[in-house]
């Protein structure tokens, strides 16, 4: 390792990026000085019809660091979003510059950079995602085999591990895309890998749901069935993105989540408005063998005292109709 | 299966079921002398100037919404009608009122001053010169009449003008638990609330309604109800429109209370089904069919034999809303090459809880609560999983529908499916009910 020589006067590296901060194209300049414009006789030549003939200088100040000075250009010269304009400035080396449409990042050969990232070792996603595929798709054919009481049919046990694969392959070519433009790289075995696991755990925990509801009597699972469609749509949206680029990954989650949020308060809501009288019709309920039962027996004298409970909550039902105005009116005269 | 029944009420028309009761049968004396047409001609001569017309009309739009018929009993200007004729102005007494068109075209309002929910009736006042009116068959009230003699209904059908037809007295309609004379006429929408008549013009019942899936197949309301229901009118004040709501629950709870005191009177009988005992009605009032699947397709996966029994204890309450039903079935269903899982999914399938038409005008969403029940006997019952709902009517105190789904748990390739719906009923008597019809299911000894 060297140490920076400031008096030899190392070279100075402008690099072009684009909006994003891809380094469009760089320039090795052996300084002391140089100038940045759209003028031939510069060091570095910008072809952006907003950039002066001759629109920054970069020099070194007295202590061996870079100052970048605007040479009166029209346009102006600004330090990365700041709306300001500045005339002169220290450079850092980290934070952009902007003449006109160009971004510009300069930088002394002596710049520190992070050191070198640890590469974990390539391991090939796509067996495991095909994997995990079959799972969903085993997972969701066993439920229709478990379900047929028809005659048996082919097309049934067919028609479910169609759809499942082509939404799972929709979706995760939708993400590749994405991927592929904003980073270069489609990452498809990741890609494929996130959509099948949040599936599978989607399936799973419906599964679960029905088994829970059949062995304990309770319903107290049954409404979770959007929320957890909706967490888990939303934990896969995180995943996609972070695999995409793991910058601002809170800004990232609390969008999703505030999405996902707003799916299950939209659904909640169209359900309790609906016209269902019973909750059997918003969501069936459905048997399984008496082998999986959980729940101890209750006695006939317990269920009648928790039958017995019902009547307050469909007296204050009662209390809270629709025409209870109506009635108050009544009252008074 | 089963069809309706409908009121003879035109505008508001409502169908519900018939049923049970023993039947009279006796000779039939000779008919009364003369041509028949001038006996209608000579009744109908004397009976115009007591027949009206009952209308309630939106009070705002001072327009009718329903027309039915109804007949003067006394100068006091009291007049018997069926409660379905007047059920709109009954419950909602803000919106509408009662108007009376007679034969003559005089016309004029009506007060409302006894009703009686369970025969379907009611007694109104109308004010202005005294009427001449009918007198009350002393031979119907006692039941005398014979099979076959020949009465004459009256009221306006379908608002086209006053009619009489003639018709037979078949005596009392077997396993209905509400007493009606079955009657052999055609009578229409309209007519209800009208008298018929014998031949000497005592009135011998009240048209209520009749069966849309049979010709000629009509209902009236015995008179010695409309009788009583004078005499208590006579006795007591105007009540305060605003009270008529609470009058019409307060009836429709004792109405509930003896219909559920006969019931569980007469208690459960056990029948066989597959491998099981579950119980039937005890009741004459009800009426029991049986169904298999074996039909339904080529080829069947689980049997399933079902017997499905149906009161004949229905009231009228309000346009859309008929209570006191009784269902009671039973599903013995066997897996042919079901799996467990399988023919769990068909047994859920078979098992769905009901709720029935459900109108937030009228009733509250269901509650319900699931669970395992042990049986007290767990020696000759299997344990059950039972489904309880219920649901109250949002207009009248302590009225519930209660739907009870039981699956057997003590096999896994067969089960017993049972339902017990239970319309209109108090709280207590249901709890009482549900106990005692879950304790009927057994293992066949």
């Amino acid at each position: 390792m060297t140490e920076p020589q400031i008096d030899s006067a190392p070279a100075i590296w402008v690099e072009l990026l684009s909006r994003h901060g891809d380094v469009l194209a760089r320039h090795r300049c052996a300084g002391p000085e140089l100038r940045i414009g759209r003028g031939y006789g510069n060091d570095v030549v910008v072809d952006d019809p907003f950039v002066a003939v001759e629109h920054l200088r970069v020099r070194r100040d007295a202590d061996g660091r870079l100052v970048a000075q605007d040479l009166g250009s029209v346009n102006g010269t600004f330090l990365d979003r700041d709306g300001r304009r500045v005339d002169q400035l220290v450079l850092d080396g980290e934070h952009r510059l902007r003449i006109g449409h160009t971004w510009l990042r300069i930088r002394d050969a002596a710049h520190a950079l992070p050191p070198e990232r640890a590469a974990a070792p390539q391991r090939r996603l796509l067996p495991i995602a095909l994997g995990l595929g079959a799972v969903v798709v085993g997972v969701e054919m066993l439920s229709v085999w478990l379900n047929d009481t028809l005659e048996p049919r082919a097309s049934r046990y067919l028609l479910t591990p169609l759809v499942v694969t082509l939404v799972l392959v929709a979706w995760t070519a939708i993400w590749s895309v994405l991927s592929r433009i904003f980073t270069g790289q489609a990452r498809l075995e990741r890609n494929l890998l996130i959509a099948v696991a949040g599936t599978l755990v989607y399936s799973l925990w419906n599964e679960f749901v029905w088994f829970f509801s059949y062995a304990f009597a309770s319903r107290a699972l049954v409404d979770s069935g959007t929320v957890v469609f909706w967490l888990v749509l939303a934990a896969i949206c995180i995943l996609h993105l972070r695999s995409i680029s793991p910058a601002h990954p809170w800004a990232k989650a609390a969008a999703v989540l505030l999405l996902g949020l707003t799916g299950i308060g939209a659904q909640t809501l169209t359900a309790s408005e609906g016209p269902v009288g019973s909750p059997y019709q918003a969501a069936p309920r459905r048997l399984l063998p008496p082998a999986f039962r959980l729940a101890p027996l209750t006695g006939p004298d317990a269920f009648a005292a928790e039958l017995a409970r019902l009547k307050p909550a469909l007296d204050r039902e009662r209390a809270a109709e629709p025409d209870g105005a109506a009635e108050a009116e009544d009252g008074d005269d | 299966m089963r069809s309706g029944l409908r009121l003879l009420l035109a505008g508001a028309f409502a169908a519900f079921a018939a049923g049970a009761a023993p039947a009279q049968q006796r000779a039939a004396p000779p008919m009364p002398a003369g041509p028949l047409s001038s006996t209608a001609e000579r009744i109908y001569a004397t009976a115009r100037p007591q027949l009206l017309q009952v209308r309630t009309l939106v009070a705002a739009a001072g327009r009718q919404s329903s027309i039915g018929s109804g007949f003067l009993v006394g100068d006091d200007g009291l007049a018997v009608t069926n409660y379905h004729v007047v059920s709109q102005y009954a419950l909602d007494p803000a919106t509408y009122r009662l108007e009376y068109t007679a034969a003559d075209g005089a016309s004029g309002e009506l007060t409302l001053l006894a009703m009686d929910i369970a025969n379907d009736l009611a007694v109104v006042r109308l004010d202005g010169a005294a009427r001449p009116y009918f007198r009350f068959g002393a031979r119907a009230a006692q039941g005398e009449l014979p099979q076959g003699e020949r009465l004459f209904s009256m009221g306006n059908p379908l608002d086209l003008g006053f009619t009489i037809v003639e018709g037979t007295y078949n005596a009392r309609v077997q396993r209905s638990y509400t007493e009606r004379i079955l009657f052999s006429g055609a009578i229409n929408p309209g007519m209800s609330g009208g008298p018929a008549v014998t031949a000497d013009g005592h009135v011998a019942g009240i048209n209520v309604a009749k069966r849309t899936d049979g010709e000629l197949v009509s209902f009236l309301v015995p008179s010695r109800f409309a009788e009583a229901l004078v005499t208590r009118a006579r006795a007591g004040g105007v009540p305060a429109p605003k009270e008529l709501r609470a009058e019409i629950a307060r009836q429709l709870k004792d109405w509930q209370a003896a219909l559920y005191a006969d019931f569980n009177g007469r208690g459960f009988r056990a029948a066989r089904l597959g491998p099981y005992e579950v119980p039937e009605s005890a009741a004459p009032w009800f009426t029991c069919w049986a169904r298999t699947n074996a039909e339904e397709a080529t080829r069947q996966r689980a049997q399933a034999n079902s017997t499905s029994c149906s009161s004949d204890t229905r009231v009228f309450v309000a346009s859309g809303l008929n209570v006191g039903l009784i269902l009671l079935s039973h599903s013995y269903v066997k897996s042919v090459d079901l799996n467990a899982f399988q023919f769990a999914a068909y047994l859920t399938q078979r098992s769905q809880p009901t709720s029935g038409g459900w109108s937030s005008r009228w009733y509250t969403p269901q509650q319900c609560h699931e669970d395992f029940v042990a049986p007290s006997d767990p020696s000759a019952q299997p344990a059950l999983q039972v489904v309880w709902c219920a649901r109250a009517y949002r207009k009248f105190d302590d009225v519930y529908d209660v739907g009870i789904t039981v699956v057997t748990q003590d096999r896994s390739r067969e089960a017993l499916v049972s339902r017990l719906n239970l319309q209109g009923v108090s709280f207590e008597n249901a709890l009482a009910t549900t106990r005692r019809f879950l304790d009927a299911i057994r293992w066949a000894k």
